[in-house]
């Protein structure tokens, strides 16, 4: 087991160093540079702005800037912000606690409310329930977070008034950001485990759990559940690194501090230490993730053994 | 019945879990501090303000950085060396009680007061004036915008304690001008010391408040300062009456709005024209709009590039362009429709560059006519087998798509085919500077005409000369400008640069900027520094 992680995390480094090279080319080709943004409104010379970009590194060919910048990575230094005068690991340090956060209570909410849904379809399918539930898993589907959220504020926040507009931390300020990132995915989630589950529910091996006289409740649970999950954590697994980046509309839009402010306004700065330590993590996270999924398998299937 | 159970089991299940997520970390509406007591004319000393601003500072150091939302903060933390009202010309004692310029505009002599102190204890000087100074032209300090405010710096000197001689290798007559906002930032040496790189969580300066906490992206907390008294002779006198200010960072409108009417914020800024009427109709709530000197909203046509390199071009385009019907569609109660390079408020402004341009759709077809433009058959002019086309840059979220798009539409009733490219903030840069494009739509922030200079001399192209105007005459009128701190002189030399500006068509003023902030009613004393930041050294409640 060990070993296999080992491995999984070594093989994963030419990944990283994809995103690292895809990120830098992507920032560094576009027109326009960090200092033409600092400099706005500050009347500079041409001699300024180029006085300002030899003191930033950035009159140095792009090889040597790369080079420079994987060099650091290696060593743990991901550089400091352009903008803010902070060392970037510091930045991120500061943002990705409350990231994590969001993203693992609008998770909660997914897998909550879509199991529940999804169960409720798959134990009476093609019923007015199973009807129902999908029907409010595929609204989910649709509805975009960003107007979800705006919603929310309007009904919960204004006219109600039972939870604040906006809002670092838990608590309650966290319920109106995650259920607008959960709701949509707990959607995909529903009508996935309906239909893994509906077809685990007609396997003959049900059929003999139940005319052993098992209790619907444990052949649900132990039996067939835990085999309709496999593809649902896989699904799990991938949407945690897309919830999180959709963290980024559901945190400008609730005032909170995370990551996906981060980006945005890193990209907006043209601050390239920032991006570039930014979509490194994001790309960690997506690789971790799926190497948690992977494990996962191996505690529901005792088929599955990782050596 | 069996089912039904176990799905009540499940769903229990789930909720406990959600239960669980949910009480991490603990969290609750604003407590606010209640107003701690009551003087005459149901005036209320005390109590808490909560800001609730779209912008999230990158960098809280005003020397650092230009972005709007710091030199909001520094406003409330420093005192400027000279004081204005906004809209006046006269200046008025800040921290320098007097002042004294050499007869080409080069040296800056000022005498400063005895009785001020830093927040952190350190005596205020012509020793912390020099290191101040000093350390905003330090290119170590990599400032941006506030470094423009210091222009062509070549150094200070302590005459004696209480009194600094700054120096310019070039007339620089706008400086005192400058000195009256934050930018030129007088902060305590002492701190700066202490504190190193960490300095922007730590800022210190003289002014009614002082920084408590700054939390990047979130808040930034500020208390009162209780030893002030110093402030502007026209003000109260003594501390400011608030305890604290609390700048909460909230960038998405919608959700600024609503925060406002929750009572999570008592304050909040960019109010948008459409949200104005609906805060107006709210009993508890009122609106506060200000403009701002500087240049308006204005479109700069590339003198350099086809087609806007023909004069009749240009001149086509300040006619066709109805700013009235623009500012009714967008801005009604917000903006004013702009005719002259320099905003209202704005030492040079004279309502007579205003009169130069009017809308003239008849005028404007026959100046291109003339021209030699003729109509092709796609409704676009043509001359010489080159359609009347023109490229416009602009980025998103800078508020500029909805004026573009009208201004697209208004010069398609004469015949120009205008092509709105969308970029993010630095990429839309790039393009202004190269010049790759005929129209840019800056706007600027300034209490000095002095910018101008950097629009449109010949020695800011690849810079802020976005109209890549290269004019010897005009680069004449600009450097005219600079050599006398006269009021008077100034404004008439400036006025003949914006004038030439208007005749050569290489401007087209669209509407002014505003400032607009929308507040609980109650809250009273609100008051503007010279560039249209509010001041809260004189805000209080009201019962």
């Amino acid at each position: 087991m060990i070993r296999y992680i080992a491995k999984r995390l070594i093989l994963s480094i030419p990944t990283l160093l994809g995103v690292i090279v895809a990120a830098f080319l992507v920032i560094h080709l576009v027109p326009g540079d960090p200092v033409e943004v600092m400099m706005f409104g500050a009347n500079p010379t041409p001699e300024q702005m180029a006085q300002l970009r030899e003191q930033l590194g950035l009159d140095r060919p792009l090889h040597v800037q790369f080079v420079d910048y994987l060099g650091g990575v290696v060593r743990g230094d991901l550089g400091e912000s352009i903008q803010r005068h902070r060392a970037v690991a510091l930045e991120i340090g500061d943002n990705i606690g409350p990231t994590l956060m969001l993203t693992l209570a609008g998770m909660s909410i997914a897998i909550v409310v879509g199991f529940a849904l999804g169960l409720t379809a798959a134990l009476r399918p093609n019923s007015w329930v199973d009807n129902l539930s999908m029907g409010v898993a595929n609204l989910g589907v649709a509805v975009p977070a960003f107007w979800l959220g705006i919603l929310l504020i309007l009904l919960f926040a204004l006219t109600l008034g039972w939870l604040p507009a906006t809002g670092q931390g838990g608590g309650r300020r966290l319920i109106l950001p995650a259920v607008s990132l959960g709701l949509g995915y707990s959607a995909i989630i529903a009508r996935l485990v309906r239909s893994s589950l509906v077809q685990v529910l007609g396997q003959e091996y049900i059929l003999t759990a139940r005319s052993k006289g098992l209790v619907e409740r444990i052949v649900l649970f132990r039996h067939a559940l835990k085999n309709a999950l496999i593809p649902v954590i896989t699904m799990v697994g991938l949407q945690f690194g897309n919830m999180m980046a959709s963290a980024v509309v559901i945190e400008v839009l609730f005032a909170r501090v995370g990551m996906g402010r981060l980006l945005v306004t890193s990209i907006l700065q043209r601050d390239y230490p920032l991006i570039q330590g930014t979509i490194l993590v994001f790309g960690i996270v997506y690789i971790l993730s799926n190497l948690i999924i992977d494990l996962l398998y191996s505690v529901v299937d005792p088929r599955i053994r990782y050596t | 019945m069996k089912k039904t159970k176990t799905l009540l089991f499940a769903v229990a299940v789930a909720f406990l879990a959600l239960a669980c997520v949910f009480t991490v970390g603990a969290g609750g509406q604003k407590d606010k501090a209640a107003p701690e007591s009551e003087a005459a004319g149901g005036m209320v000393e005390g109590g808490e303000l909560v800001y609730g601003t779209w912008q999230s500072p990158d960098n809280l150091d005003v020397q650092v950085t230009g972005l709007q939302i710091t030199t909001n903060v520094g406003t409330q933390v420093f005192d400027p060396l000279l004081r204005k009202m906004p809209g006046e010309s006269e200046l008025k004692p800040g921290l320098a009680e007097r002042w004294e310029v050499n007869a080409d505009s080069t040296e800056f002599t000022f005498y400063l007061r005895k009785d001020v102190t830093f927040h952190d204890g350190t005596p205020f000087n012509a020793q912390a004036v020099k290191f101040s100074l000093d350390r905003l032209a330090d290119p170590a300090t990599r400032s941006v915008a506030a470094r423009g405010a210091l222009g062509p710096y070549k150094s200070s000197q302590v005459v004696d304690d209480y009194t600094v001689k700054v120096s310019f290798s070039q007339p620089f007559a706008g400086f005192l001008n400058m000195c009256t906002c934050v930018l030129v930032n007088i902060l305590s040496p002492t701190a700066v010391q202490k504190w190193g790189d960490q300095y922007q969580f730590h800022i210190t300066g003289t002014g009614p408040f002082m920084l408590k906490e700054y939390v990047p992206d979130d808040h930034v907390t500020l208390v009162r300062n209780p030893d002030y008294a110093w402030g502007p002779d026209w003000m109260h006198g003594g501390p400011a009456y608030l305890d604290t200010i609390t700048y909460k960072v909230i960038p998405e409108d919608l959700t600024r709005v609503s925060t406002l009417k929750t009572g999570e914020t008592d304050l909040i800024d960019n109010v948008r024209s459409h949200d104005i009427a609906e805060i107006k109709k709210n009993p508890n709530l009122k609106v506060a709009i200000t403009g701002v000197p500087g240049a308006p909203w204005i479109l700069l046509l590339n003198y350099q590039k086809a087609p806007t390199n023909d004069l009749a071009v240009r001149r086509a385009i300040e006619y066709a362009i109805d700013r009235d019907a623009m500012v009714n569609l967008l801005y009604q109660g917000t903006n004013e429709p702009a005719y002259s390079p320099l905003e209202k408020g704005t030492l040079g402004y004279s309502p007579e560059i205003d009169e130069i341009y009017s809308y003239d759709l008849a005028r404007a077809k026959k100046i291109l006519d003339d021209a030699g433009w003729k109509v092709g058959s796609d409704g676009v002019r043509q001359k010489g087998g080159q359609r009347l086309k023109l490229i416009w840059v602009i980025w998103s979220g800078g508020a500029m798509e909805e004026p573009a798009a009208v201004v697209q539409d208004q010069l398609r009733e004469i015949g120009m085919d205008v092509v709105i490219e969308t970029y993010d903030v630095g990429t839309a840069f790039g393009k202004w500077n190269t010049g790759d494009l005929n129209i840019a739509m800056p706007f600027y922030v300034w209490p000095d005409p002095m910018f101008l200079q950097n629009w449109y001399g010949s020695q800011y192209i690849g810079a802020t000369n976005w109209a890549h105007v290269n004019n010897p005459e005009l680069d004449r009128l600009l450097a005219n400008a600079e050599k006398s701190t006269d009021p008077a002189v100034r404004a008439d030399a400036y006025k003949k640069v914006q004038k030439w500006l208007m005749d050569n068509a290489i401007c087209v003023p669209l509407f002014g900027k505003s400032l607009a902030l929308a507040m609980e009613k109650n809250i009273e004393g609100l008051s503007y520094e010279v560039i249209g930041y509010p001041v809260f050294y004189g805000v209080h409640y009201t019962k």
